[in-house]
């Protein structure tokens, strides 16, 4: 029996580099198996657990800030991941309720997927506008290459191992 | 996190959202008095007036919704309405009923996350929701349920559950046919118990003394609930057309704050949202709606805005009601929009957002691009009356820390439901003691 995916972008089109994400939907158009989710998201917690409720696998695209340049593509390290989860969960370390949220509540109630692996593209620019910047817009084929990477490796192939880093532009 | 920087104490938390500085508060101490309040919160409308100027009009659907993720619809509706009004328009009564029905699930969806995921933790003592889901699942479980049936609605209606994609000026693309209700109705049946429980749950906790000072201001309607129709009302007698707004509401700039602050032209303060529709309009709720108030011991006014979780509460039971009611009277309207015949002119709409009445303004000219637009959101308006508010609510704790005075803020904070109540922890406080 093939595996449950969705495919999950987060972003904000109007903050630049923070639609991202949603860019990165728009240059999967078609390449998906047509049976798989896309999910454009404004990362509203409750909806991204909704989202991927069921899911063996879901492939979410966000915008992560780690002091990379800006553009670069990678897989948020599972433990990065989590360690940040819990974090956001557990002090007042966050100001926005977003993925990490989620995954915490997700966690509490009993609603992550079964995998989780998030593509993070490095920002630089999340100032009003409805332009990512150049640095950014090179990141997006790439990021969407990760994505099909992630989810023709769930046809079979172990995720334990996917890449930790994907490509810098 | 505590710096020290001579007189004043910064209270700032770490930066693990997407985007930075959404809200901060000041106050200035000096003999023991609180001085000054000052609240900064972030406000996206500026960006958008900008950007809508020189559009079509028929873009404004799709590009207000994507102002605020939790608020798509009340953004719609007051542009979709200012056009109309612009364009002398008269949306027929079914299609009317749509969008309230549509509105229904907005305040749904808005409220059972206000009320769940960021206030009933601050009054249970829990540090977010992801602690209280660790004690109380079943009750956060609830509660997300409980939100995804606006959700639900908004799919149903909207084309979606976020940035409504069936909404245009005049109506809608498509009206559903009547047996696409027919599920939803069974999850609002669910919903209105739910809403029932969530407001004893609610009634439960303790609520701070507290009292709002100024008007109260709402649509009011002597028909119905206002929602999407109705005049502008005060607490103090006011009563106009929404055309009128700006002769009797001035935004004024600030130099603390990059957002603008409302104000009555006569200077008065005035609050918006659940507690002041409530004030003003308990007479229109629902016989059912009203029984819960007042079961839970609300009566027909209430100014404590700390009960304002209690309001909101009552509010998702309406909306169920109101919702379950448009569905089992609906019949798929002849068409879905009423016919919109551009001409140049100026429009006004003011629909009731989640967290309070929320006024837009365009401009268009004869080929219908947009030479002007206005949007006054319901937290720049409720912003002095916040900062009033944290006045005596400050004074009254100056003898706590910086931590637990700052916890207590955001909590007084959120009663207003602000946009940036998104925000788990959002305040970055700083107390100058002189």
């Amino acid at each position: 029996m093939s595996e449950q995916v969705v495919v999950i972008g987060i972003g904000n089109r109007y903050r630049r580099d923070d639609g991202s994400a949603l860019l990165v939907l728009e240059a999967l158009a078609g390449r998906l198996p047509i049976a798989i989710p896309v999910v454009d998201s404004d990362g509203d917690p409750t909806r991204l657990i909704d989202s991927w409720t069921g899911a063996d696998l879901a492939v979410v695209v966000e915008t992560v800030r780690s002091g990379k340049p800006p553009g670069t593509v990678a897989v948020v390290d599972d433990d990065a991941l989590l360690g940040a989860s819990e974090e956001s969960g557990r002090s007042q370390g966050s100001h926005g309720l977003g993925l990490l949220e989620a995954i915490a509540l997700g966690t509490a109630v009993g609603r992550l997927p079964r995998r989780l692996r998030v593509v993070g593209i490095e920002p630089e620019d999340l100032g009003w506008g409805d332009h990512v910047t150049d640095a950014v817009a090179r990141g997006i084929e790439p990021a969407a290459a990760l994505v099909l990477d992630l989810v023709h490796a769930a046809d079979g192939r172990s995720l334990s191992r996917a890449p930790a880093y994907a490509g810098q532009p | 996190m505590t710096h020290t920087n001579g007189a004043s104490r910064t209270l700032s938390v770490a930066s693990l959202a997407r985007v930075e500085g959404e809200g901060s508060m000041h106050v200035v101490v000096r003999d023991g008095q609180v001085h000054d309040v000052q609240l900064r919160i972030f406000e996206p409308p500026r960006f958008f007036e900008a950007f809508l100027r020189g559009r079509a009009f028929g873009e404004l659907p799709d590009i207000t919704a994507r102002i605020c993720g939790i608020c798509p619809v009340a953004y719609q509706m007051s542009a979709c309405q200012a056009i109309e009004d612009a364009c002398g328009v008269d949306v027929p009564a079914p299609v009317r009923a749509l969008r309230r029905l549509l509105y229904c699930g907005e305040w749904i969806e808005s409220h059972a996350l206000h009320i769940y995921l960021l206030h009933a933790p601050d009054f249970l003592g829990y540090e977010s929701s992801i602690h209280l889901a660790h004690d109380h699942r079943d009750i956060v479980e609830r509660g997300l349920k409980l939100k995804k049936v606006g959700n639900d609605i908004l799919n149903v209606l909207g084309g979606r559950a976020i940035h409504p994609v069936n909404v245009r000026v005049g109506g809608f693309y498509r009206a559903p046919a009547k047996e696409e209700f027919d599920t939803l109705a069974e999850r609002l049946r669910w919903a209105r118990d739910a809403a029932v429980e969530t407001a004893q749950w609610v009634s439960g906790f303790e609520f701070p003394d507290l009292e709002l000072e100024g008007d109260l201001v709402a649509l009011h309607s002597d028909s119905e609930y206002a929602i999407n129709d109705g005049r502008i009302a005060s607490t103090s007698g006011l009563d106009i057309a929404v055309g009128e707004f700006p002769e009797h509401f001035a935004e004024e700039h600030v130099a603390h704050s990059t957002a603008l602050h409302g104000h009555l032209r006569d200077g008065g303060t005035y609050t918006l949202g659940p507690i002041s529709r409530y004030n003003l309009n308990h007479d229109q709720l629902p016989e059912m709606a009203k029984q819960v108030a007042s079961d839970i011991g609300l009566g027909p006014t209430c100014r404590n805005p700390f009960k304002s979780i209690m309001i909101r509460a009552v509010e998702v039971v309406f909306a169920c009601d109101e919702a379950l009611r448009i569905i089992a009277s609906y019949e798929r309207p002849p068409a879905p929009s009423a016919q919109v015949t551009v001409r140049a002119g100026t429009g006004h709409g003011c629909t009731e957002a989640p967290r309070g009445s929320l006024y837009h303004r365009y401009t268009i000219d004869a080929q219908g691009v947009i030479a002007d637009a206005v949007i006054v959101p319901p937290t720049s308006q409720n912003q002095p009356s916040i900062e009033l508010g944290l006045r005596s609510f400050v004074q009254d704790r100056l003898d706590l820390d910086d931590a637990e005075l700052t916890r207590q803020c955001e909590q007084a904070i959120r009663n207003y439901d602000p946009c940036i109540s998104c925000a788990t922890h959002f305040l970055d406080l700083t107390v100058d003691r002189g």
